[in-house]
């Protein structure tokens, strides 16, 4: 028989799980507006938040769920490479790869989105925009003032990402939806259906206000932190139960383990 | 797997550190709680003390005139001079500056008190002397008069050794029992006992230097000689003040 643990702790890997979403409060008002942006004839929709808060996995939920209704890609690895992008760009304009040794101008992409205005809207998702460099983001916005083309760009929220916003996509920035991150709430939410979804309601009940106190502490209710922690959590404690530690299994989870696991991921510095 | 003991290590350090951190925030808390209410009882007690104070006045004196502090519930006392116009010789005293009519007026008590004095050349003796108690003021004999009140600290080292150095000569008892007193005070039980032996060896039948010598040599942790010194005096006069303290010294109580 498996351990408890050894299952919690692969619930809480930090991977993209489009069909274990957790739907929290602000993540499931974040989805809304989004899923509202796309019916909406908005140029470009700004995702925000600090790492951690959900805004990879809120682009890959809405895109696995109007894929088939609506015109959508998602370009989830950012580039710094020209060439690149535009690949990437004529593989959604036209559903087809780029033939070996040919070259595209950004003019011809401009000059596309122009003629196919109002037959066509594409919607283009676009992660980790703060890693593009200056000049394609200015690209970007130039797509999008040709009508056709919609850009979701998700940004962290940093001072330089601001400062990214105000000067190149302030006036096109039709609206701006910030992930912010969980609450005490929301953490204990997160953490008790995260554990429920895989069957574990044992161990789940094995956490009580306190538990949930000082994982909402340590990790300022960032769901990415909250992820290491636990799986670290969980995977010391079943270090602990295959060598016959008789606490591991005691009732309620070892608060020790939690310290012993924020301690290892450096979230505790002794 | 990570080594767990490294790991279970640096638990138990964080988990002391938490705990030094946790009891030190607590002292804090009670030190910042306790300091109002150590503050307010201490001056509640200082405005007790400044209550049972009565200046003095020797009027008949041509010298500068001595006041001092009532002793009566062993407090160890400050010394006031007061300085008179020599033309003045009534025993009434009005404040210092004072324009408006006063309400009350120091006069002589009947009772006289043993006191700290200090000359004006700060030659300080210890003698009984008249008390003045506060009266209602009568118009009718009040006169104006300027007097300078000049306040020394008893207790200051100087003073203390002073009283120190002049005891060989002297011999006085009420300078060797003050000492004993002042010291016994300020925890010195060594030299409290010291003064208390020498105020007791001038004046044997003083019940206080017998009490106070046992009381400090029992400070000490001699509690068989405090006992044994108590017992003898007790055998002699039956003193109850006495018999009381062998009962404290025996069970260990506090006095």
């Amino acid at each position: 028989m498996r351990s408890q643990f050894s299952e919690a702790k692969k619930t809480f890997i930090d991977e993209i799980r489009v069909d274990e979403f957790i739907e929290l409060e602000n993540s499931v008002w974040a989805y809304r507006q989004l899923e509202d942006s796309l019916d909406e004839s908005l140029k470009m929709v700004l995702l925000f938040g600090k790492p951690g808060t959900g805004k990879t996995m809120l682009l890959h939920r809405i895109y696995n769920k109007k894929k088939y209704q609506k015109d959508i890609h998602l370009i989830d690895t950012p580039t710094g490479n020209r060439l690149e992008f535009y690949e990437k760009l004529f593989f959604i304009f036209t559903g087809k790869k780029m033939p070996p040794n040919s070259k595209i101008h950004f003019e011809t992409f401009v000059e596309y989105g122009k003629r196919i205005k109002g037959e066509r809207e594409i919607s283009i998702l676009l992660d980790e925009a703060q890693m593009y460099p200056k000049q394609m983001l200015e690209e970007i916005r130039i797509l999008c003032d040709t009508g056709s083309i919609k850009f979701f760009i998700s940004v962290h929220k940093t001072d330089n990402e601001d400062i990214l916003a105000k000067e190149h996509f302030t006036t096109r920035i039709w609206r701006t939806i910030e992930l912010r991150n969980a609450d005490s709430k929301e953490t204990k939410t997160y953490v008790y259906k995260r554990l429920l979804n895989c069957g574990l309601t044992e161990l789940a009940n094995r956490f009580n206000d306190r538990h949930f106190k000082l994982i909402y502490q340590l990790t300022d209710g960032n769901l990415r932190e909250c992820n290491k922690l636990l799986y670290t959590a969980f995977e010391i404690g079943e270090f602990y139960e295959k060598n016959g530690v008789s606490n591991a299994t005691l009732e309620p989870f070892p608060i020790k383990f939690l310290e012993m696991s924020a301690i290892k991921t450096g979230m505790i510095n002794v | 797997m990570y080594d767990i003991d490294i790991l279970e290590d640096k638990w138990r350090q964080y988990r002391h550190k938490r705990l030094i951190r946790i009891s030190s925030f607590a002292i804090i808390i009670i030190a910042f709680l306790a300091v109002p209410i150590i503050y307010t009882t201490l001056k509640s007690s200082s405005k007790e003390d400044k209550k049972d104070v009565e200046k003095v006045v020797n009027s008949s004196s041509k010298s500068p005139i001595k006041t001092s502090i009532n002793q009566t519930q062993n407090h160890i006392p400050s010394i006031v001079e007061v300085s008179k116009p020599s033309s003045s010789k009534s025993n009434k005293v009005e404040p210092k500056k004072a324009e408006k009519t006063p309400k009350m007026v120091i006069k002589l008590s009947d009772k006289k008190v043993n006191l700290l004095v200090a000359s004006k050349d700060n030659n300080i003796t210890t003698s009984k002397v008249d008390t003045l108690q506060v009266v209602p003021f009568d118009k009718n004999n009040s006169t104006k008069k300027n007097i300078i009140l000049k306040v020394i600290d008893a207790n200051t080292t100087t003073v203390i050794k002073n009283i120190e150095s002049r005891f060989p000569e002297t011999k006085d008892y009420d300078d060797a029992i003050y000492l004993a007193k002042y010291f016994y005070k300020r925890h010195n039980y060594k030299k409290a006992s010291k003064w208390a032996m020498n105020a007791n060896v001038v004046n044997s039948s003083s019940e206080e230097s017998w009490l106070l010598y046992a009381k400090a040599k029992a400070k000490q942790g001699y509690r068989v000689q405090a006992l044994k010194v108590l017992q003898n005096y007790y055998d002699r006069t039956n003193s109850e003040s006495a018999r009381v303290l062998i009962d404290q010294i025996r069970k260990g109580e506090s006095f």
